[in-house]
């Protein structure tokens, strides 16, 4: 065991610590510990003038542990790791302390703010003299992507791939591509065709040579982790094994199903129909009721099973717009019949669709608001001598008014929901799911594409409604990840891994219960947990959960914490 | 439970400009309105009951006659949608539906009809012209009475059933309950409305326009009474021929400004001028001018060979007196007066009741 | 269809803001010479009135498709449908030719008419990644702008190991994101996990941050565009700087921050905000005493560090060469002070959604204290820590959006930020009264919705009503609102009342599109080529679009769409290249292209 010779180096952090900790007091004091060979103070330790001094020392008194007391290590850790590569040393025998988030800035008291800093320096100096050098890992990327859905999203992630030049398989459970967009006559704001749009991208893919599409297809299984992943699939019936490195899912969405509102009488009234069917109508020019007629008051309600606790409490995003997009083809197809949108809040947010609205107002469409939560609207048969077939009654709020609408032919706006195969795909990828069944991201802002399983993107409506542009640059946004991976051929993975030693296991599997990675699986023969460290981020919840303490993870190791701990609860509160 | 009629907004079409379909409900109107108060809410509500066809609320309803159309509420609108002009609108359909022989609903949809109804008067005022032999005194001596006639029958067969018929659509239809008393204070407000119309100082940019108005009005009256009581073109008296100059330069210098700004479209009152508006304010004018004129006339003593001018003043009187008095914007002079009356009697009941809790009134 | 269909042209010369400069005989003659186009109805003699008449003419001429080129056809598609209905064929077969939209200005616009024509014929779709032949990239990328979506496009480039220029005009990225306190609707703090991913950026080996630099001039093709980049003079040199402070600290003129929204003051020589990255300091020429006046110096003597300031630095011109361009321009705040009916300007505690960030964040003016202004001894107003907390607080939306007399378009992010705003002042201010006055409230996103009810559950006044002015009444603020829900006008008085200013393309927006050849919206947005299908792409090969210089986007959907660019320069060097500038491909080259295209499609 080769001599410790530990440096310690205290950061001003310009005025930010110097001003609350008399750093110069605790440069002396920290030289005092054991095994510390050096200890300085300097005006900023990060800045390059800084890292420098911290290599020549590293060289000129052959130091083989570092402790810098400075700002979080969420900022600067990786800059002295890297310092410390570069001056030869291996960067995890360093350790920080955090002397500025954690004690300067959040005490008044000069004197125990410098106290706390020296306990912070002692926990951190003991605690580096155990730490141990670990090896980065690299794994290697498969350069394949299997993306799951051959909806717009699916479609446009695998064009983007394969358009770069690398293999991808595109496996959709129906016997079609285009998904919930092939069932689409026109789109909002500029009511472009979605037909066009589509079309030529399936052919695309179809005609693509590094493609390979696999239709009527489900899995049986998805094994391996980032970069290599192993799959069974099945097409009617016959199995077959894929490899790929990445996987982009994009199993789009379901349409609410409106029968259980009984308000709406959906499926007990013939001219109350959802938006997918008016889509089907206006896609074939005739737009009529059950009674052969042209309708001449066709209601249109919003929010059908979104924003209502009884059915699902969320916005599905694209149904005002939508709405609005019913209200002007139907008056080109129909300019004499009375269109009424019954919503809650007019949510067209999206570039363009303001102004749509307006312009959308301006073409004789009457605007009823309802209470979406508390008061649905009630359709039922209108009386026999009555002109139109059904009627509406609803609370009018904005005029206060209790009212009673004529209508002829009423268009249910359903909202969007989870596939009913979620579950099972989120367990054969590792994808977690939220409250409503979509899939949940890695971080809801700065990344809303990838997942906590490396490797797995969610894109689409599958993550939470979506339009089709939406849909297309999130598609194009996991395409990036992925070919990024793949640029680059390989990946670091984790070094701080869980480590099991197989003498003390007694294959009780707690922590294969607790592994929110699912990193950990069960050795049949040897009757013994596994951890695979390419899934494993070292989160050390099977450490701590493990009765016989089987579990060690790396660089978080009981020694290495404990005599942290120690170090901490040395320091007496007398004069230093 | 009332059905809405969508056909309502174009019903209201001939009454004004009709793009307040943009509406998107944001009340900003309402809010920058200084002549709303709780019970009265307008111009949003009233574009709402437009847009649904809540005709009951509209015919219910005094608001409009509250608005003294200072268009703030126009110009700040974030939809372009207009309110000031609907306040407008309605006022216009408003005074035919409260008209019981319907004739003013005609004048107002159709501009031919209103073309052939001038010129019919025109045409009898000549032809009884025609009968006096065209003798100067004794024209003159029947345009008086005519005038006091006219004024005398026009109040009594129109304007004051009409009156009674707003009275009852707004107050007696809607079970208004409200004690003697306040009817009778009531009137009090409801005359110095009448001839002050101080209701208007509320809006800001108003100031000015509100004296013009009031000096118009007040010139307008006078005029009314030197010649129809002081026999303005019969009189020796110095003083009331002297009266009588004054008022009537006020009359037709003042419309005269007014014909200027709807030409010019600057102000957003001025923005939008329904033939009604035009009718009203040009024959305000030439009333006045010819009047004048017709004084110097006398003054010069050339009235005699110069008779057409009379017959002419007679003629603008004449379509003045039964067409634009009772049917015509006239009228607005009067109906402002009552709403203010009658919306004084509501406010009172709605406050009875929230003390005595029946409604709850938040604020 | 193994076989072109007959097909008839409805031509509309339906009115857009480029119609008047179209010669629609010359695009009539160009149908008449397609074979399979054997009927034209121009919509001058056709009016849209009666189905039937169409439908006739089309059986008449045996039509089995029809093809509509005009301002946005799809509105009237619909009417077609019918009349192919009618005629009894299938009403599937009618072809949108959209020809005079997303026009660049200065483009020949017959010739771009004829072009989409050939693609909705062909049956492909209009976009130049497919039309044009592509150049080899080089591997280098500039990214223009330095907020959250130029530091995600950057970080996703430079992780694929290309080479990515990342210029910002100002002395730090972040951009406003970092001016943000919390983040709706899962209120983590921005600064938390924006600063690690700009430290990030820093630190990267394959990333090269030029802050308080502008883009100068765009030479060059699609695949090599040579830019000339001003790097302005800092006068502080970054490399030897430690950022310890004491030159601020010494500094005699002080100035409003534009960080901290011009609450608080800086000096001449100044850090933005202590994240700030690069974490170096920078001198404000406008301000600097010595620059104006040649007198003063006191941050050079004070100075630790050798020659590290040199007040007599000079901007300098450096040109790289890059493949592609991300533009992330970014947005700026709407003027508040254009809507007097507000009082903005006028009255002291009537703020900006923009300065209530900085005044609620910890790092703020006044420490995460939200107080009123008060008047300083000088008599200027001033957010002073000690001086009163407001105890009523009014936020209103949709101040210069969904608004014809200032935009039209909505700006997309306000009632969301308002309701974190108003759920912030609560967790500050537990006894506050906060309203919110609103006409949608447009919770739409991810958790919105559940965040809406909950900010609503916490006891925040939502009321339906635009206010529609503010005045001053013995010193506390009156509002005059339509409480429309409940049928009342509410006359209101609060000590402060936030404004909820929408967004407005960035001020340099005008003069990067015409470097860059990009076209505008009437709102003067960056205009994508296409709105459906690629809201990155441009009409100029090579250049992308990125955040919220391409619309209103809240930080989710500007991320999503920066990696979404980064993804098509990520292609384009791994094999695809670069695609030509639409403006440069001559009609013929499309056709031919089209041509191609469309015997691939068929089947």
């Amino acid at each position: 065991m080769e001599e410790l010779r530990i440096g310690v180096y205290i950061c001003w952090c310009g005025s930010n610590i110097a001003k609350m900790i008399d750093v110069e007091r605790i440069a002396k004091e920290a030289q005092k510990l054991p095994h510390v060979v050096m200890a300085r103070d300097y005006k900023y330790m990060c800045s390059d003038p800084g890292q420098e001094t911290l290599i020549g020392d590293i060289k000129e008194y052959q130091l083989n542990r570092v402790v810098v007391a400075a700002c979080s290590p969420r900022i600067h850790e990786p800059t002295f790791r890297k310092a410390l590569e570069q001056a030869g040393l291996n960067p995890y025998l360093f350790q920080m302390a955090n002397i500025r988030e954690q004690d300067s800035w959040v005490h008044i008291d000069s004197e125990y703010a410098t106290f706390k800093a020296l306990s912070l320096i002692k926990a951190a100096v003991n605690r580096v003299q155990h730490h141990k050098p670990l090896e980065k890992r690299f794994v290697e990327v498969n350069s394949a992507t299997l993306i799951i859905g051959g909806g717009i999203s699916g479609i446009s992630a695998a064009l983007e791939i394969a358009n770069a030049g690398k293999q991808v398989f595109l496996v959709e459970k129906s016997d079609a591509m285009g998904g919930v967009t092939a069932k689409l006559d026109l789109t909002f704001p500029f009511l472009e065709s979605a037909f066009q749009m589509l079309k030529p991208r399936i052919k695309q893919v179809q005609a693509h040579k590094l493609i390979d599409v696999f239709l009527n297809t489900t899995f049986d299984e998805i094994t391996g982790y980032v970069g290599n992943f192993t799959s069974k699939i099945r097409q009617n019936g016959i199995e077959k094994e894929i490899q790929f490195g990445n996987i982009i899912v994009a199993t789009g969405l379901k349409p609410f199903d409106p029968s259980s509102i009984s308000e709406y009488n959906y499926g007990k009234l013939p001219d109350v129909v959802t938006s997918l069917e008016i889509e089907e109508m206006l896609m074939h020019g005739e737009v009529i009721t059950s009674k052969k007629k042209e309708p001449e008051n066709i209601a249109i309600i919003h929010c059908v099973g979104s924003r209502n606790s009884k059915y699902h409490p969320y916005c599905s995003r694209t149904c005002c717009s939508t709405a609005l997009k019913y209200a002007n083809q139907l008056r080109s197809i129909l300019p004499n019949s009375n269109i009424y949108e019954l919503y809650a809040d007019m949510r067209s947010f999206g570039k363009g669709c303001e102004e749509f609205y307006a312009d959308t107002s301006r073409r004789k469409i009457l605007f009823l608001m309802f209470d979406q939560e508390n008061n649905l609207p009630k359709i039922s048969k209108a009386p026999e001598n009555d002109n139109a077939e059904m009627i509406i009654t609803m609370h009018e709020k904005l005029s206060g008014e209790n009212i009673e609408i004529p209508a002829d032919l009423v268009i249910l706006m359903t909202g969007m929901e989870a596939q009913q195969d979620a579950k099972e795909i989120a367990r054969l990828t590792g994808v977690s799911l939220c409250g409503n069944d979509f899939y949940i991201e890695k971080h809801p802002k700065l990344d809303p594409v990838a997942t906590t399983t490396d490797g797995v993107y969610i894109v689409g409506s599958c993550q939470s409604p979506k339009d089709i542009p939406e849909s297309i640059t999130q598609a194009k946004a996991a395409a990036a990840r992925v070919l990024a991976s793949i640029a680059v051929g390989n990946m670091e993975v984790e070094v701080t891994t869980a480590h099991i030693n197989e003498e003390v296991c007694c294959g009780c599997q707690t922590c294969i219960m607790v592994c929110p990675y699912t990193a950990i699986h069960f050795d049949e023969e040897r009757k013994v947990s596994v951890v695979n460290e390419a899934l494993c981020k070292g989160c050390g919840t099977c450490g701590s959960t493990c009765p016989t303490g089987a579990i060690e993870s790396r660089h978080f190791t009981d020694k290495q914490i404990l005599s942290q701990i120690e170090g901490l609860l040395k320091t007496e509160k007398e004069p230093i | 439970m009332n059905r809405i009629d969508p056909d309502f907004k174009e019903k209201l079409k001939p009454f004004g400009i009709g793009n307040w379909n943009e509406c998107y409900h944001c009340g900003n109107c309402t809010a920058t309105c200084p002549h709303t108060e709780e019970g009265f809410l307008f111009p949003r509500k009233g574009i709402r009951a437009v847009q649904m066809g809540l005709t009951e609320s509209i015919h219910k309803n005094v608001d409009p006659w509250l608005c003294y159309y200072c268009g703030d509420c126009s110009e700040s609108c974030p939809r372009d949608a207009n309110p000031g002009e609907l306040m407008m609108t309605l006022r216009r359909y408003l005074i035919t539906k409260y008209d019981w022989t319907g004739f003013s609903r005609i004048l107002y949809t159709s501009v031919p009809a209103l073309i052939i109804a001038f010129i019919l008067v025109a045409i009898s005022i000549i032809g009884i012209g025609y009968t006096k032999n065209f003798n100067v005194n004794s024209i003159m001596e029947f345009g008086h009475q005519f005038e006091l006639i006219a004024i005398l029958s026009v109040a009594i067969i129109i304007l004051l059933p009409n009156i009674l018929r707003m009275l009852w659509f707004t107050l007696v239809k809607e079970k208004v309950r409200a004690p003697l008393l306040s009817y009778i204070i009531g009137f009090g407000d409801l005359i110095l409305h009448m001839f002050t119309q101080k209701k208007t100082l509320k809006c800001e940019e108003n100031r000015l326009q509100w004296f013009e108005h009031f000096i118009l009005v007040l010139g307008y009256l006078i005029l009314l009474f030197t010649t129809v009581f002081l026999n303005w073109f019969g009189t020796e008296s110095i003083y009331v021929v002297f009266l009588g100059y004054i008022v009537g330069a006020v009359t037709f210098i003042i419309t005269f400004l007014f014909i200027i700004r709807r030409i010019r479209k600057k102000s957003e009152i001025s923005k939008y001028s329904h033939p009604s508006d035009w009718l009203f304010i040009v024959w305000l004018f030439l009333m006045g001018l010819s009047a004048f004129l017709v004084r110097v006339f006398i003054d010069l003593n050339i009235i005699g060979n110069h008779l057409w001018l009379y017959l002419l003043h007679l003629i603008v009187l004449a379509q003045w007196a039964v067409l634009i008095v009772p049917f015509g914007k006239w009228t607005h002079f009067l109906y402002r007066s009552f709403a203010i009356y009658i919306a004084k009697i509501k406010k009172e009941v709605l406050v009875k009741q929230r003390d005595k809790g029946i409604v709850t009134i938040v604020t | 269809m193994s076989r072109t269909l007959v097909t008839g042209v409805y031509l509309s010369h339906s009115a857009n803001n480029h119609s008047h400069s179209i010669d629609y005989k010359d695009i009539y003659c160009f149908i008449q010479n397609v074979p399979e186009i054997t009927k034209i109805w121009n919509s001058s003699e056709n009016p849209l009135t009666d189905p039937e008449h169409f439908a006739k003419e089309i059986r008449k001429n045996n039509i089995e498709r029809i093809l509509i080129a005009a301002y946005r056809p799809g509105f009237i598609k619909p009417f077609f449908a019918k009349a192919l209905q009618k005629a009894g064929k299938a009403a599937e077969n009618i072809i949108l030719a959209d020809i005079f939209s997303g026009i660049p200005d200065g483009m020949p616009l017959n010739e771009w008419a004829k072009a989409k024509l050939i693609c909705a014929l062909s049956g492909i779709p209009f976009d130049i990644s497919l039309l044009s032949e592509h150049n080899p990239a080089q591997s280098e990328t500039l990214i223009i702008g330095g907020g959250i979506a130029g530091i995600q496009a950057a970080l996703e480039i430079a992780n694929s190991h290309n080479k990515v220029y990342l210029v910002e005009k100002t002395g730090t990225i972040g951009g406003h994101m970092a001016m943000f306190d919390k983040t709706f609707p899962t209120l983590d703090c921005a600064a938390c996990i924006l600063t690690p991913k700009m430290v990030d950026i820093s630190q990267h080996s394959y990333i090269e941050l030029m802050s308080y630099s502008e883009i100068k001039s765009v030479l060059g093709i699609p695949g090599n565009y040579r830019v000339e980049i001003l790097k302005k003079a800092r006068r502080v040199n970054v490399k030897t700087c430690t950022g310890c402070g004491t030159c601020a600290e010494k500094c005699p003129t002080s100035v409003k921050s534009e960080f901290d929204q011009g609450t608080s003051l800086r000096k001449a020589i100044y850090m933005p905000f202590p994240q700030a990255v690069p974490n170096k300091y920078l001198i404000d020429a406008d301000s600097c005493r010595y620059v104006q006046t040649g007198k003063c110096g006191v941050c050079v003597k004070v100075c630790p560090v050798e020659n590290c300031i040199d007040l007599d630095e000079k901007d300098q011109i450096v040109e790289v060469t890059v493949g592609n361009i991300i533009v992330a321009t970014g947005f700026k705040p709407f003027d508040a002070s254009r809507m007097e009916q507000y009082g903005y300007g006028k009255y002291p505690n009537v703020i900006t959604s923009l300065e209530l960030e900085r005044l609620v964040n910890a790092a703020g003016p006044t420490g995460g204290n939200i107080v009123l202004r008060s008047q300083d001894k000088k008599g200027n107003w001033i957010f002073d820590t000690d001086s009163p907390q407001p105890k009523s607080l009014a936020l209103i939306h949709c101040i210069g959006s969904r608004d014809e007399n200032y935009n039209r378009y909505c700006s997309r992010v306000c009632c969301m930020y308002s309701l974190k705003l108003a759920h912030l002042i609560g967790d500050k201010i537990p006894e506050a009264e906060v309203f919110e006055y609103y006409i949608d409230m447009r919770a739409y996103g991810k958790g919105y919705e559940e965040f809406y009810k909950r900010i609503e559950e916490e006891g925040v006044h939502i009321i339906r009503g635009k206010t529609a002015k503010i005045d001053e009444k013995n010193n506390r603020l009156l509002l005059r609102t339509e409480d429309i829900e409940n049928d009342r006008i509410l006359e209101q008085s609060v000590d402060m009342i936030v404004l909820a200013v929408g967004l407005e393309p960035g001020s340099d927006t005008d003069k990067l599109s015409s470097m860059l050849g990009i076209s505008r919206s009437d709102d003067g947005w960056l205009e994508e080529s296409d709105a459906l299908s690629n809201t990155n792409q441009t009409f100029s090969g090579g250049i992308l679009l990125a955040g919220t210089c391409q619309g209103p986007k809240d930080i989710p959907d500007s991320v999503v769409q920066a990696s979404a660019a980064a993804s098509s320069v990520i292609q384009s060097i791994m094999q695809k290249g670069v695609p030509k500038s639409l403006a440069s491909i001559p009609l013929e080259d499309i056709k031919q292209k089209a041509m191609e295209l469309s015997a691939l499609n068929k089947d």
